[in-house]
């Protein structure tokens, strides 16, 4: 596997030996050690000194199914931290098959000037001027993207908000169908590629370097049970093909931690009119698809394609945090106007979870009323068109409240919360306070454990026990994230020998024995050197706090504040 | 008494009779609970992950009130 590094002050692009330290590394692991090692963290995220580094999972490439996840890593502008956000559709897939473990983007490119990396199938990579690619939305440069290079290349690509170097900006990625509806949404990654001049990555799908993997036998075995384990699950077999991810809307409603009108409320009295179980019929109703592959690998086929009336497509894939960010949050429940947000995000390139926090303060503040679906619409076409006001909400809540100066800001470390209020589900608090990465969900998420109802042993209103779940599970997850496991495919381990298929597996690749102690150690690792990179950044104890509302505000309709004491939430990473 | 039943997820499949997105018009006993409620269904307990009386979480021993709104839904992860 080799490193790839582009340095737009100068472009060049020159191949490299993955080194002896970043072995038996993927994804998650890969960006943040990288990123570590190499950034200075006071530097100016948007600056020349920053580095944007791609990387897939560990599993990319191999036979074991959903592990198409691409990790972008760099100092966030958002947070002023280290930020890893990990995406799907075709990219990761197609780098680790041409041997790729990461690409290193640094510098940034003269005034005024836009290029791409384009690798070819044979793996020939080139730094190709991007200056007609301009202010093109996403939809539109992967078109003009796709006609130079052809239809067998996956895209990865920032549309005007980063360009623009908004703090919301996304990396938007095409699925399956070429698309660029899937988006590494989180800490304004989008900014950091425009900063360098960088409007796409085009990765041939074409590659055919067979993944380096030590006892295949081994590896096909513990992978055919994985995927078995995946299908025979009944979220991951039978509710995620049908209804994708907003079969959680109703469940955490009654679960009252369903944040409703920038979080005033825990419950959402239009919840039923955006369920996932409604999406699927108005889907269904009007010819659209309700079950969809969006991801290389994938079997669970979560995705859907959202249409109009008359069946004309408006986007894909409608999912759970969006329809709640666009939905909820900010009062909305026009099923059709979140869908239309959702494309305008992708196509515009901004985080989803992110704008819709930035709108719900807005209209918190008095700027229009929650529920005025046609403000939001039109506020999120001001991103692109770079009104103030526009430019205010790409980016994000928190200058959005600190214009208003209204101080019912839900954020941490200055990025907006994920679709859980962490007061009835406080070992969401934990995770969300104390995630190198700001408020984060994916990071640790523990909502089914503080859920009785799901088999959960923690009460969800009270903080007893929440740190150490929330520990294990970020953990967890760094290496989850490194291997590149998707989140909804963790199903797998529900199988018969658990995560022990997963252990098989990496020694398998590795080529030596592999056990549950390894992969802890390997979670710690990670969050480690993000937690090591966030302290030389200026971080302290301080940042990781939750905002006063949800220490103060009681959440209807369980009427709960989140009790973590300071000193736990200081305990979480006492290493 | 009579209660609305809604079901979530895939429930409806497993219900025995036929399902439609406005609910079920079901006649209980008085001090029925949800594991009744769940009983008279023919849906197999560990199929419901969640349920809810008006809007509130409800365990399975909760006693249901007189035109009560009651919903099943499935157990779920995510992320």
């Amino acid at each position: 596997m080799k490193f790839l590094r582009v340095n737009l002050t100068n472009q060049k692009v020159v191949w490299e030996d993955c080194q002896e330290i970043y072995q038996g590394l993927g994804g998650r692991a890969l960006t943040s050690i990288v990123v570590s090692n190499e950034v200075p963290a006071p530097s100016d995220a948007l600056g020349i000194d920053n580095k944007l580094v791609f990387a897939p999972g560990y599993f990319a490439g191999t036979t074991l199914v959903n592990t198409s996840r691409l990790s972008v890593g760099a100092k966030s502008p958002l947070t002023g931290g280290i930020k890893e956000s990990n995406v799907g559709g075709t990219v990761a897939f197609s780098l680790a098959r041409l041997g790729i473990a990461a690409i290193v983007v640094e510098g940034k490119a003269p005034e005024g000037r836009w290029f791409l990396i384009h690798i070819d199938k044979t793996g020939v990579a080139s730094l190709d001027s991007a200056d007609d690619l301009k202010t093109l939305r996403t939809y539109a440069c992967v078109e003009k993207t796709q006609k130079r290079y052809g239809q067998d290349t996956s895209v990865t690509c920032i549309g005007p908000a980063g360009e623009m170097q908004l703090l919301s900006a996304s990396i938007q990625s095409t699925d399956l169908d070429g698309r660029p509806c899937r988006a590494a949404g989180r800490g304004g990654l989008g900014a950091v590629m425009g900063g360098k001049g960088l409007k796409a990555l085009v990765v041939s799908t074409r590659g055919k370097v067979p993944p380096e993997i030590v006892k295949q036998d081994e590896f096909k075995a513990a992978a055919k049970a994985y995927a078995q384990a995946v299908l025979a699950d009944e979220f991951s077999g039978e509710l995620l093909p049908k209804f994708g991810s907003a079969v959680l809307v109703e469940p955490i409603n009654a679960a009252g931690a369903f944040p409703t009108n920038n979080a005033r409320m825990g419950q959402f009295t239009g919840a039923e009119k955006i369920s996932g179980e409604t999406m699927a019929a108005t889907i269904e109703a009007r010819g659209g698809k309700t079950t969809h592959k969006g991801c290389s690998q994938c079997v669970i086929n979560c995705s859907n394609e959202y249409v109009t009336e008359s069946g004309d497509y408006v986007t894909s894939s409608l999912e759970y945090e969006t329809i709640w960010a666009m939905g909820g949050m900010i009062g909305n429940d026009d099923l059709d106007a979140i869908a239309r947000l959702d494309f305008l995000c992708d196509d515009i390139g901004i985080d989803t979870i992110n704008t819709g926090n930035a709108l719900a303060v807005a209209f918190d503040a008095g700027y229009a009323e929650f529920g005025d679906s046609a403000a939001a619409i039109r506020l999120v076409e001001e991103v692109a068109t770079g009104t103030d006001m526009g430019t205010l909400i790409g980016n994000g809540p928190a200058a959005v409240g600190k214009h208003f100066k209204h101080d019912r800001v839900p954020t941490v470390k200055n990025q907006g919360m994920a679709a859980y209020d962490p007061r009835p589900l406080q070992g969401m608090a934990v995770t969300y306070a104390t995630s190198p990465m700001g408020m984060d969900h994916t990071a640790g998420w523990v909502v089914d454990k503080n859920l009785e109802a799901f088999g959960g042993t923690v009460d969800g209103r009270k903080p007893d026990g929440q740190v150490e779940l929330s520990r294990n599970t970020q953990i967890h997850m760094a290496a989850v994230d490194t291997v590149g496991i998707c989140d909804f495919a963790q199903s797998g381990l529900a199988g018969e020998q658990g995560m022990g298929t997963v252990y098989t597996m990496m020694g398998a690749k590795l080529g030596k024995d592999f056990s549950g102690d390894d992969w802890t150690k390997l979670g710690i690792r990670v969050i480690k050197a993000e937690l090591e990179f966030n302290r030389r950044a200026g971080f302290t104890n301080a940042d990781d706090r939750l905002p006063a509302m949800f220490y103060n505000e009681p959440l209807p309709p369980y009427n709960v504040v989140v009790q973590v004491s300071d000193e736990d939430m200081d305990s979480t990473f006492d290493f | 008494m009579n209660i609305t039943l809604k079901l979530y997820g895939t429930l409806p499949d497993h219900y025995q009779g036929p399902y439609d997105s406005s609910g079920l018009k079901i006649d209980l006993v008085d001090g029925a609970t949800i594991a009744d409620l769940a009983d008279a269904t023919g849906i197999a307990r560990q199929r419901i992950g969640l349920a809810s009386i008006n809007g509130r979480l409800a365990k399975a021993e909760d006693t249901i009130p007189d035109h009560a709104e009651v919903k099943f839904m499935p157990s779920l992860a995510g992320g």
